[in-house]
């Protein structure tokens, strides 16, 4: 290729500008220019190569954004959904009221149907079913055929049954102490240990053979009074050795501590008995109680008031 | 050399320095391409997903859909009106249909104006780059965001089908007042779908995303009519419609959904629903979980609350004259003459109306909730139950208005005055308190004490701030509307207190229930005692300072206390029928009195009062008279009012008060 020299003529230049070289040089040029203003291939070119390589490029500006935000919100919405859908499960298959109320933590209550809470209910011990919701109250309820569902939950320790209507109008209201709570259940409360170890019953232990045969020679209303549930107790493991009566009388419940001998040692079975039953049994076991504290006499008056 | 050479040697020149600028611009852009293509964002497939996210949606307590947050409805392109396509192409981007991403010419005039014509700057997006902004960029003005804004906009061009292009933009433009994409816009401003816009409407919409706000038809109906026109021309000028059509248009009425004002995004109902969404879920979920929301509004009665309210404060303007002020008084007085207005279902608590101010969008700040004023003597209320339950005293027992001087510890007597400035004298309870005596409130709050004020509050509801000082009683401290409302809501139930609240259920998208609301009610006054003061509240509207209520033509059987402060900074009425509670609030943000022409101060009987009354008229309509119960132990008897004696015929104005048979 010979080496580019600047033409030192006019006619030198019109034959450099005007040869082949030059001219297809500069219509291909021209040709570019104006392929590309009619077909826009550089744009589609551009576009073409992006597209292709649009996989490996970051998901970033607001559109991702919006998804990512969305991501979260229905991540955040799955765990709450989730965490009620398994609270209500955990609500509707509990078999009593003190196993839905173990399942129910201090952030999420569990709403459950009225004609399931009438079930639970039915099977707590009559006694502790005075303390919730009298009977007379559920049959009024349910009477008028308003009652819809029953919310529960934790509230300062305690724990809350709201009974609902369709329009969430709270018809009637309790809470559970835990002593109550304590109550609730089918099962017996059972705790490892001698009835020596807790201070509830010092000074009213008694040799079980002496209590229930005292028992025995109560009225069968005053029996179911003290044991509303033996079925349940004879279930429970071991020999009965002492029965121990608690000092202290909770919305005229009193706990009883049954001490058995099992395999694994000596355990508590802890029941809740009524204080006027409970007493009727004191009394024999202890003649000297010649008659019950006169803040405690009312007790039927109050039971006919009920 | 001869001329001739000369010219080709420059000629040769320039085409050499052409052909470098035009080598070295190509260079730059290839290598400004290579560095914007580094980061630049993926665009997704389909370009549809932009409007996916589900929508956060509100509704009013009979059903009706009153806000949908984030979510984009999409409309097909086959089902948006002709109209509006055409509108929007001519007014946007006229050759979409050919070009591939950038309209070089326009883009070159562009630059030419904003690189050489000083103060000017010009635009040339078109509708694919402005997709592209809208869909991944910020709207920070820099080159190099511009050309990447470009280079996406190349990439969509040669992903999707024109189509889908302008699908996408129309379903994701905003048109303002919380409507994106043409589906929600032809909802929000006329109550139809998109496919139903004539041409009048649709060259309306097409003028709006330029600047929503500015242009917002609900607020600026000239601006948005004057832009309509600019739409039509453009159309014409295209060659879309012919000019016939553009003025056949232009003289059309458009007719705008009415209820698109009133239950707009920015409602100081909504804004509390949403802060309550917010605290409770967190923002991403409130914008893009998509929750079905329940609330307890009941859209007519929040409708004539924001009418009461505005009309009522209107008129005040008018009696203090502040209707011709200029611009610069205007500006001292901050955000003028404000008010707020709250009413709760008495048995449960719903808050059924809630109004914040006279207008959202000049001042979003919510005074229905947030604003702390004093309630002045609306508060004496909690006075009076606490000195009937604790000095066991009865409506009947006298005392005597007269000047009062009041020792405090390590301080200077409290000297507490009426607001007439005169004394009256002896005076049963029942009618210091209808008549709101000062002298008499702080006599038995020395007796009863503040505590025993500030207890009855806040068993009542009230949970602002307040100090165990003897001006409790009068009202120092500050509440806001809706404490005042639920507060009274309890007297108005017996005794029983209602918390307030405005959602009921909160549901996911797929109606999963997320929150409900259990309607409970707590006992926190004695019933009897509760009666007594009902009754001496009814007193107030019946013949004491609220009787402004009456002489308005309200009826039905109501109680509650008027309330004004110092210098007339605030005026107040609280009031209720066994249905429902109001809570009324009018006064200057920055705490200036309110007096009218001629000097006189605008009291709470004065100035909120009538606002009352006029809402609760509209709102219990219809309601049959209802009286407030009285428990079994409660009997009337009609006393000398000075003397508290048992009234004879002889008797001068008796006043008939609520007893207890305890006390007969």
């Amino acid at each position: 290729m010979p080496t580019w020299s600047e033409p030192q003529d006019l006619k030198t230049w019109m034959v450099q500008g005007l040869s082949l070289r030059g001219m297809v040089l500069l219509l291909s040029v021209l040709a570019i220019l104006i392929s590309e203003v009619r077909f826009s291939w550089v744009e589609v070119l551009v576009g073409r190569y992006l597209a292709v390589t649009n996989s490996h490029r970051p998901e970033s500006g607001s559109v991702w954004e919006q998804g990512r935000l969305k991501q979260v919100a229905t991540q955040t919405l799955e765990q709450m959904v989730t965490q009620q859908i398994t609270a209500q499960r955990e609500a509707r298959e509990a078999s009593s009221l003190s196993q839905l109320i173990d399942g129910l933590t201090a952030s999420q209550g569990a709403m459950i149907s009225a004609a399931q809470f009438k079930t639970l209910y039915s099977q707590i011990p009559e006694a502790v079913a005075w303390t919730l919701f009298s009977p007379v109250l559920m049959l009024r309820i349910s009477a008028e055929k308003s009652w819809d569902r029953v919310y529960m939950e934790r509230e300062n320790g305690q724990v809350g049954i709201y009974l609902l209507d369709r329009g969430n109008n709270v018809l009637s209201y309790t809470t559970l102490n835990e002593q109550q709570l304590k109550s609730t259940g089918t099962e017996p409360h059972i705790k490892a240990g001698t009835l020596d170890g807790q201070p509830e019953f010092a000074g009213r232990i008694y040799p079980a053979d002496r209590f229930f045969m005292a028992l025995d020679t109560l009225s069968p209303e005053t029996q179911r009074g003290v044991l509303s549930h033996p079925g349940t107790l004879l279930a429970a493991q071991g020999t009965p050795v002492r029965v121990g009566v608690s000092d202290e009388v909770n919305a005229d419940m009193i706990r009883i501590g049954i001490e058995m001998d099992t395999p694994q040692g000596r355990q508590i079975v802890l029941a809740v008995g009524q204080e006027w039953a409970v007493w009727q049994v004191r009394m024999l076991l202890e003649p000297r109680l010649s008659k019950p504290p006169s803040s405690k006499m009312r007790w039927p008056l109050r039971r006919e008031d009920r | 050399m001869t001329d001739s050479l000369r010219f080709f040697r420059a000629v040769t020149a320039f085409i050499y320095l052409m052909a470098t600028v035009g080598a070295l611009a190509g260079m730059g852009l290839f290598c400004l391409f290579l560095v914007a293509v580094k980061d630049l964002p993926q665009v997704p497939e389909p370009i549809g997903r932009i409007n996916d996210t589900p929508a956060t949606e509100i509704f009013s307590a009979d059903g009706q859909r009153i806000l949908t947050i984030g979510g984009r409805e999409t409309v097909a392109l086959d089902d948006v009106s002709y109209p509006f396509i055409q509108a929007m192409l001519a007014t946007e981007d006229h050759r979409f249909w050919e070009h591939r991403g950038v309209n070089k010419l326009r883009t070159v005039k562009a630059l030419w104006v904003t690189l050489f014509e000083s103060g000017k700057i010009q635009g040339a997006s078109t509708i694919t780059q402005q997709l592209a902004k809208n869909l991944f960029f910020s709207f920070e003005r820099t080159w190099v965001r511009k050309f990447r804004e470009l280079l996406v906009a190349l990439q969509i061009e040669a992903q999707f089908s024109k189509q889908e292009i302008l699908e996408a933009y129309i379903n994701q433009i905003p048109f303002g007042v919380g409507a994106y994409g043409i589906g929600e816009a032809a909802r929000t401003f006329f109550g139809k779908p998109a496919g139903g816009l004539t041409l009048a409407e649709a060259s309306l919409l097409a003028g709006l995303p330029k600047s929503p706000t500015r242009y917002n038809p609900f607020r600026y109906p000239e601006r948005a009519r004057a832009r309509q026109q600019v739409v039509l021309q453009r159309m014409v000028t295209t060659g879309m419609i012919s000019r016939e059509e553009a003025i056949e248009a232009q003289a059309v009425s458009v007719d705008l959904r009415a209820q698109g004002r009133s239950l707009r995004v920015d409602s100081y109902f909504l804004d509390a629903v949403m802060k309550s969404l917010e605290e409770t879920y967190s923002p991403e979920v409130v914008y893009h979980g998509g929750l079905r929301v329940y609330t307890t509004l009941d859209a007519g009665m929040q409708q004539q609350a924001e009418t009461a309210l505005q009309q009522g404060i209107a008129k005040l303007e008018a009696q203090m004259d502040m209707t011709h002020r200029s611009e610069e008084t205007r500006v001292e007085d901050d955000n003028g003459l404000q008010g707020a207005l709250v009413a709760v279902e008495v048995n449960t608590g719903a808050v059924k109306a809630l109004v914040g101010g006279r207008d959202f969008f000049q001042t979003p700040y919510n005074r229905a909730v947030q604003d702390n004023r004093q309630p002045g003597s609306g508060f004496k209320p909690f006075l009076y139950y606490g000195v009937l339950e604790n000095l066991d005293k009865t409506p009947a027992d006298v005392m005597v208005d007269q000047p009062v001087s009041i020792p405090v510890a390590g301080k200077a007597p409290w000297k507490p005055r009426n607001f007439k400035r005169t004394y009256e004298g002896a005076m049963v309870l029942k009618k210091a308190f209808t008549a709101s005596v000062n002298t008499v409130a702080a006599q038995l709050v020395s007796t009863v004490g503040p505590d025993a004020v500030i207890n009855i509050a806040r068993r009542c509801g009230i949970t602002s701030h307040l100090a165990p000082v003897y001006s409790v009683a009068l009202g120092t401290f500050g509440v806001s509307p809706l404490e005042m409302a639920a507060a009274y809501a309890t007297f108005a139930s017996g005794g029983v207190r209602h918390p307030p609240y405005w959602i009921r259920r909160v549901e996911d998208v797929s109606g999963r229930v997320l929150q409900e609301h259990i309607i409970t009610g707590e006992r926190v006054l004695n019933e009897s005692i509760n009666f007594q003061l009902v009754d001496m509240m009814a007193g107030v509207i019946d013949d004491g300072t609220g009787n402004g209520v009456r002489r308005m033509g309200f009826a039905l059987p109501a109680a509650g206390k008027t309330g004004t402060t110092n210098d007339y900074n605030d005026a107040w009425f609280t009031g209720f029928t066994p249905n429902l509670s109001t809570s009324v609030w009018v006064g200057f943000d920055r705490g200036q009195g309110m007096r009218d022409k001629n000097g006189a101060g605008i009291t709470g009987g004065r100035g909120a009062a009538p606002i009352w009354a006029q809402f609760m008229k509209q709102a219990t309509e219809g309601e049959p008279p209802r009286a407030f119960v009285a428990p079994p132990d409660i009997y009337f008897k009609k006393v000398n009012p000075e003397t508290g004696s048992l009234a004879g015929f002889w008797t001068r104005d008796p006043v008939t008060v609520a007893m207890r048979k305890k006390h007969s």
